[in-house]
Formats: structure tokens, sequence, C-alpha cells
């Protein structure tokens, strides 16, 4: 194995393949770097939204009668549509890369395209939700407006601490949402590398990160839907 | 495996180019090149001159606090806020200290040395991911510009930690500092991932993990910690914004709730960044204590492990700066005693740095002065650590000068002794001149013995109960407070001196060999300075970092 | 134990054994893929189901965070490659993990443990959340 080995990196030194920065022997060596590297961001994200899910996790054990009044005013239903597609996005994300390993540009192509419709869709929801969240009044900290949700419908008396639940909720989706964002920027550039034709199954280290990243946002909203809509 | 890669011809630019290759400071000319570099060499350069100036910039903070805390000499004791009011004071001491600690130490060795001689160390041509790093260093740019801006603004008087409620309440621009330390947090974590991926991936043929010089040990258990415990600051940061723009109060017990959870929050990256600040110092010990004893190291393995070991724990004990805060006295009992584990590790590694020079031929030259004056104040900073480590001990000098001169013994007389040495140490490397060893040697004096005028006092100010971060103190407490000012000026003293025999030997300093102190690791193995790609050939490691040619292999077997 | 972890970090380490997985990417059949995300969608459906029944609370949390990480298990071990890619990627995966819940469990331990000595530093004492309570009014 290793003789092998050494005579592809010979043969790499040879013609120094197209992507091959000057830095790597080969190309084996510059796709495992970059894929360590990927991971161990990956871990960072992970402890990033740790403080999330603890300042979550003390807040609801401090206010439990807080967090169960206040989730009735998230909807579900647009909870669990996003649900979907995010898995979906997933789906064709894992499919892209699939895709580049089978040396087809336009599975990479469209699977990267529904990739970035799905985000869309679920940043639109977002949209939809925030957007009613802020007409009436339902905000973090002191912006929270009890008189003004009271007039919209909602329950007179969220009991506790119902500024500490949505600070929680906007903070812990607008964290998400941004990660959703930088998301499909990064799609919107595979979309165009894709196109000048620079994936392949030898080279395709930035497509598979990219989708690496995705999948731990859609984990990350994984644990989000249960824990922020699906209180009860 | 080794034989094999050997085999493969790797000179693209080999030596057949004969004659002077230019080097990595002259490869390339202008400021353009500098500002769009990818070579780790000029990263690291510029690193190192940026942690310089907030340097200075932090050491004119501090030298402003101990001059404000002399007290009123001329004209009898009375009014002791003689410089400047209260108010400014707590401005220069948070400041002090969060330029020091964000600034500086964090970055001091892993971002300029660990730049510039970690891929020469693994015999690889650059970090695994040279446009990262660049990105790195803007970020890091970007968020002291964010601190500067603060300062701008009306500074921040929180002190470094950022504690709630008061920084969640006071008028001062605390969001523009929180912002700049969470950039530069960003900073760090990148730093720490591509150093990591460059470990593992970018070693030369033959070096493996039990032959990589111990610096490079020390800085992958860095790395680690910056890439664990970074983003928790960034979030912490993140909420202590929202706090205070929004009014939300997960930390604000008047708005239902608990800011000893700030405390975890923030305790949980700064304990272990306390470790990020001072293991790449152990790394540089390691090194120079081994070079300049010419002896193989004592417990090699003992002490790149310890380093993964304190690595580790240290995530387990953030709880000791929390004793007094109303957190739960069994969570207190629990921190303490894994507090005391964690000197274990280290207390192997200044085991393992005395027996390796025991029975050496010492070269005293001013990087070793710098590593001795590293084991006693270390020594010193680690001890007292236990002190505030037993809990009952600590309810008598928690928020006292006992802390404030425990923490500067361990990052002041630790990681920045330590960062000088390794100044020394590597110099010739990177500019390719020689410092002058008797400048070297007077201001090592200094910096020795100021810095022990100024802290030892403080040991005193504090068991005697002089609390910190106040502007006035008590009238009998000034003698101590005016030695330990006197102490503070010899400090910067031996600084100055340092600086100007630096730029001294910038212009005309003896020109340095390829290896001055006769090193076996492979840093020492190019031209000094480093060609811009680093070898002519790429280098095949055939035995361990410490085994010097004089080492009599008769007496004892191995050396551990 | 502890030898099986040093060869995982060895293993992965020298570049002369780095290609050993990138040379031929592993590919899945596309029918893996598509079962994966049928298990996922029907995992989303019993979390919603077993919420709008209404459990007894610890078991609902339970419930819903035991189903929450088999998803994420899913997502992790097939959709990001783990169970076919190199070992060490997963020990970091796991590492990040067991930090996190080192950072949970240490709070915790500070939280629930208030007040052993001093009853009226308890994050749950009467007092507390009268205090509490009584703040939220204002």
């Amino acid at each position: 194995m290793g003789e092998q080995q050494s005579s592809q990196a010979a043969a790499a030194g040879q013609h120094h393949p197209k992507y091959l920065a000057h830095h790597f022997e080969s190309m084996e060596q510059q796709n495992a770097s970059g894929k360590l590297g990927m991971w161990l961001f990956l871990g960072q994200e992970v402890l990033f939204f740790s403080g999330l899910f603890l300042a979550y996790t003390l807040a609801r054990i401090f206010y439990p009668e807080t967090f169960l009044a206040a989730h009735e005013l998230l909807d579900w239903k647009l909870g669990a549509l996003n649900t979907i597609f995010l898995l979906t996005s997933s789906l064709t994300m894992a499919l892209a890369v699939r895709g580049a390993q089978i040396n087809s540009k336009p599975t990479m192509f469209w699977n990267i395209l529904a990739t970035l419709l799905l985000g869309g869709a679920f940043m639109v929801v977002k949209y939809i939700e925030y957007s009613h969240k802020f007409h009436d009044g339902l905000l973090p900290g002191h912006f929270f407006d009890a008189a003004k949700a009271m007039h919209n419908g909602h329950p007179a008396n969220i009991p506790g601490a119902p500024a500490i639940f949505f600070a929680i909720y906007f903070t812990m989706t607008g964290t998400h949402g941004l990660h959703v964002l930088i998301g499909m920027l990064l799609m919107l550039w595979l979309l165009v590398r894709i196109n000048r034709g620079d994936f392949n199954s030898e080279n395709h280290v930035f497509l598979e990160n990219v989708g690496l990243y995705w999948h731990i946002v859609d984990l990350i909203w994984i644990f989000l839907f249960p824990l922020l809509y699906l209180v009860r | 495996m080794d034989s094999n890669r050997n085999s493969a011809p790797k000179s693209a630019h080999a030596a057949s180019a004969g004659g002077v290759e230019p080097n990595y400071l002259n490869a390339h000319k202008g400021i353009w090149s500098w500002m769009t570099t990818v070579d780790h060499k000029r990263l690291g350069i510029m690193y190192l001159v940026g942690i310089l100036t907030f340097f200075a910039a932090g050491g004119i903070f501090a030298l402003l606090v101990r001059t404000q805390l002399l007290g009123k000499i001329f004209g009898g004791p009375g009014k002791q806020d003689w410089l400047f009011s209260g108010d400014t004071y707590n401005k220069l001491f948070t400041l002090h200290g969060a330029v020091m600690v964000f600034l500086v130490i964090i970055p001091s060795i892993p971002a300029s040395l660990g730049n510039f001689f970690l891929p020469l160390m693994l015999g690889a041509k650059d970090v695994a991911f040279p446009k990262l790093n660049l990105m790195s260093f803007y970020v890091y740019v970007l968020g002291g510009c964010f601190l500067l801006f603060s300062i701008l603004t009306g500074a921040v008087d929180t002190g470094w930690t950022f504690y709630t409620p008061y920084s969640s309440t006071t008028s001062t621009s605390v969001v523009s500092a929180v912002m700049g330390v969470f950039i530069l947090g960003f900073s760090s974590i990148l730093t720490g991932v591509n150093f990591i991926v460059t470990i593992h991936k970018m070693r030369a043929p033959g070096l493996t993990w039990t032959r990589l010089p111990l610096f490079v040990w020390a800085q992958y258990a860095t790395s680690l910690i910056q890439v664990l415990a970074t983003p928790v600051l960034a979030i912490t940061l993140m909420l202590l914004a929202i706090e205070r723009t929004m009014g939300v109060g997960i930390f604000d017990p008047k708005l239902g709730g608990d800011p000893v959870l700030f405390q975890h929050f923030f305790w949980f990256y700064s304990h272990p960044a306390v470790y990020i600040m001072i293991l790449p110092g152990f790394g540089v010990i390691s090194e120079i204590i081994t070079v300049n004893s010419r002896k193989q190291i004592f417990g090699y393995k003992a002490i790149a492990m310890s380093s993964v070991a304190i690595a580790v724990i240290g995530f387990l004990v953030w709880g000791h700066h929390m004793f007094t805060s109303g957190q739960s006295e069994l969570a207190s009992a629990v921190f303490s005693f894994l507090t005391f584990a964690v000197a274990v590790p280290t207390a192997i590694k200044v085991f393992s740095w005395v027996a390796t020079m025991y029975g050496g031929s010492i070269r005293l030259n001013s990087a070793m002065c710098y590593a001795l004056a590293f084991l006693f104040l270390f020594t010193i900073g680690g001890l007292t650590g236990l002190f505030l480590g037993s809990l009952s001990v600590d309810i008598h000098l928690h928020d006292t000068y006992f802390v404030v001169a425990h923490f500067h013994y361990v990052m002041m007389g630790g990681t920045m002794t330590a960062f000088v040495g390794a100044l020394h140490h590597w110099w010739p490397k990177m500019t390719g001149r020689m410092l002058s060893e008797f400048w070297g040697k007077v201001g090592c004096f200094f910096v020795f013995v100021g810095f022990n005028i100024t802290f030892l006092s403080q040991f005193l100010l504090g068991t005697k109960g002089m609390p910190r971060r106040y502007a006035n103190y008590l009238p009998e407490f000034q003698t101590l407070h005016q030695i330990s000012t006197v102490g503070s000026y010899l400090l910067g003293l031996g600084f100055l001196i340092t600086l100007i025999y630096m730029i001294q030997s910038l212009i005309n300093g003896e020109k340095a060999s390829k290896n001055p102190w006769e090193a076996m690791s492979l840093e020492w193995q190019t031209d000094s300075p480093p060609i811009e790609h680093n070898f002519h050939v790429q280098p095949v490691v055939k035995h361990g970092p410490y085994e010097f040619p004089e080492i009599d292999h008769s007496l004892a077997r191995g050396g551990h | 134990m502890f030898e099986k972890l040093r060869n995982i970090v060895l293993k992965s380490g020298s570049t002369a054994q780095a290609g050993h997985h990138g040379s031929e990417p592993h590919v899945l059949p596309l029918k893996t893929y598509f079962a994966v995300f049928g298990a996922l969608l029907l995992l989303t459906i019993l979390t919603v189901v077993v919420s709008v029944i209404g459990l007894p609370q610890p078991t609902a949390i339970i419930v819903a965070m035991v189903v929450a990480a088999i998803k994420a298990t899913l997502v992790v071990l097939w959709f990001m490659h783990l169970k076919y890619d190199d070992r060490f990627y997963s020990l970091i995966f796991i590492i990040s993990i067991l930090f996190l819940a080192l950072f949970f469990i240490f709070t915790s331990l500070d939280v629930f443990t208030r007040g052993q000595v001093n009853p009226e530093e308890s994050s749950f004492s009467q007092d507390g959340l009268l205090l509490r309570q009584e703040f939220m009014k204002k």
C-alpha cells in the first residue's frame, strides 16, 4: 500500500494537478486536511450552540410554567413545515455530494439548487413567523409588550418571565437562521463553481465541507424544533 | 513506510538554484506584498508587531495604574486619587486587563511564534490553510479596532471579566468592547483549527508523534482548547450584548435571571483560556532548557502528555473563580478538588525541566536566563494558585491583591517571560541577526528583579486585605504600594532595554548562522532567515528533536 | 480502549497514510439516502404526535430528546458519512459533545445544589421564588 501511494505522490508531483495547492504533496493530503479542518470547525459549532442550549435549559427549569404558556404562542405547524424543509434539504445536499463522487455535474447542480431553494423556503417561513411576532409585541427583553399581545388575542397573563422566553426563542432561532443564510451564500458560490466544472470525484472537498456545515445546521434545528415548539 | 517517502523526489525549487536564494523577507518587496501575504512566516512577524504594540499599550496602562497607586507622596497623606479620578482608574485597569489578555497574551506565542515556527518544526512548506491564516490575522486586527473604538467612545469600566449585571447596566461602551473580544475569539478559533490540521497532516516524512518538538505538542494542546472553549466565550458575549441592548435578563436577577450563570459561561472559556496562555509558554521552556542543557529531555512523553492532560483538566476547574459568588457549596468543593488535580501535570513539567538541567552542560545565554526566570516565577505563581484553590483560604484572599499577584506571576512571570525568552531563542532564525548577549542579560535582570519587587509586595498587600480594583486605599498600605510601583518602573525599564537592543540588532546586529544554539529540531536546519518555502529540500527526520550529538549514550540509555 | 484511541489519532495523523480514505470515495446506494430520509420524516411525525397526545412532563421531554438524538445520529452517520469516514472525525465530534456535556453537568451541579448550607441562597427556595415573582410584578 505504501509503495503504491508514494508512486502516486511522485506522479502527482510531476503533473501537479490543477487544484493542488503548492504546500500539499498530494490531493489526498489536501482533501483530508480540508475535511479535518471542517470537522474541527463543526466541533466548534457544537460548543457555540451549547451556551444557548444551556441558557434554554436553565431558564426552562426556573420557569416551567412560562415555557408551557409561552410556547403556545408559537405555531408548531410552521415549525414542523420548516423541519421538513430542512430535512429534505439535507437529503438533497447529501445527494449532491454523491453526485460529485460519481462525477455527475447535473446531479450536483440540481441538488445544490434544490438545497438552496429549500433553505430559502425555510427562511421565508421564518420571516412569516418573525413578522407575526413583531406585530403582536412578542419580543425579547424590554421590547416585550404584554398589552399589545393581549390586544392581539394572546393569553392575557403569561406567568413568570415571558421576556426571557422570547429572548431565548429569538436568539436561538436567530443564530440558527444566520447560519442558514451563510449556508445559502456558500451554496450560491457552489453553484458558480459547479457550473465552472471545478468539482469531480477527486476534488470536491469544498462541496463536501459545505455539505457538512449544512447538515450541522439541520442537526441543530432537529433539537430546536421540539425544544421550542413542542414543549408540552 | 518512511523509506518509501524518502525516495520520492521533492525538490521543486531545490538547491540546484545554487547561489543565494532570497529569504522570506526579501523574496517580495513592498507593503502590499506584506498585506496580502499567505506566508506563515510573514504572518507570524505581522502578529508579532501587532502583539508587541499592544503589549506596549497595555504596559503603559499598567504603569499609569501603578503611578496612581503611589498615592500622594508630596504634601503628606490624604487624597490618593491624585493623578486621575476613580472612574478613569476603573477604565485604565479594565483596558490593561482586556488588552493584555485578549490582544497580547492569548495570541502572543501561538499566533506569532507558533505561526512562524510550527510549519518549520514540522518540515512543512506552510500551515494547512494559508489563506485562512491571513484571514485570522485580519480578524485579529478587526477585533483590535473594535476595542480601540470602544476606548475612543468612552472605554469600559467593568474589568476584563464583564460581569453582569454591572456590565449590562453601566453607561460605558461595553457593546463595542464585547464585540471586539467576540471577533478576536474567531481569530483564535481559526488559528487553532489551522494548527491542529497542520500538525496532523503536514508533518515531514519520519516525523512521528514522539519525534515532535515539545513546542509542537504544547501548541497542539493549546489549539484544542482554542477550538473547544472559545466558541462558548463568543456565545456568552453575544448573550451579554443582547442582554444589554434589549434588557433581556437571563443574567440579571432584577429581571428574573441568574448572574452566577454568566460567571459559569464566562469562566467555561476563560479558565481554559488561562491554559491557552500558559501552555505555549511551557512548550517554549521545554525547547530552551533542553537545547541549552545539551541533554536529552527528561520525560519527553510525560511532558507531552501532561500538556494534553492540562488542556483537558483545565476544562473542569472553572468554578474556582466563583467560590464567593453564591455558587453551591457542593460545586465549590468539587471544583476545589479538581483544581488541585491540575497541579499534578503542571508539577510533572516543572520537575522534568529541573531534571533535564540536572547534570547537563548548561549554556547560560539570555534565552536560558529567561527560562530560569520562568521556572522561578511560574513556580511561585503555580503554588500560590493552590492557596487560592483551597476553599477556606480563598474566602479570605478572594478579590485581594493576592489574586492579582498570583495571576501576574503566572501570566506575566510565566507566559510573558517565556515569550520574551522565546524571542531571544528564535530571534536569529527570524531575523538572521544575533542579539546582544550582554544587554540581553541586563534586560533579563531588570525584568526579573522589577517583576519580583512589583508582585511580591502585592502578595503581602493581599494577605493584609487590600482589595483589588480600588483607586484608593488605607494609609497603612501606602508603603507596600509604593514599593510595588517602583518595581513596576524597573520592570518597564527592563522591557525598554530589551526593545532598544532588539532594534539595534535589526540595524547592525551580528549575522546569525544557520544553527547558533546547535539545536536538532527542523527549524534550525534551514537558512537564517528561512527561504520563502522554508526548506531547499524536503527534510526527512531520522531522530528525536533533542538527540544532541554530544550526548554520551554509554552512560545511560535514553535519558528518561 | 486507550490503545484504540491512540490508533485512531495516529492513523489520522501521518501524511503518508492520509490518502487511504479519500482516494476512492465511498459511494452509498441511493436507496440508503432515501431510507434515512424516510426514517427522519417518520421520527418527526412521531415527535409531533407525542407532543399532541401530551405525556406527563418529565417523560415528554425525555422522549422528545431521545427522538431528536436518534434523528441527529442518522444525519451524522449517513448524510455526513461519519460511518464510513476517518474515525478521527468521529472522535472530534464525540469530544465536542462530551465537552458540551461537561458544560451542562458542572453548571447544573451548581444550580441544583445551591442553598444546602444557606437555604436562602437556593435557586428554588421559597424565598428565592417569592423574590423572583416580586420582581416579575414590577
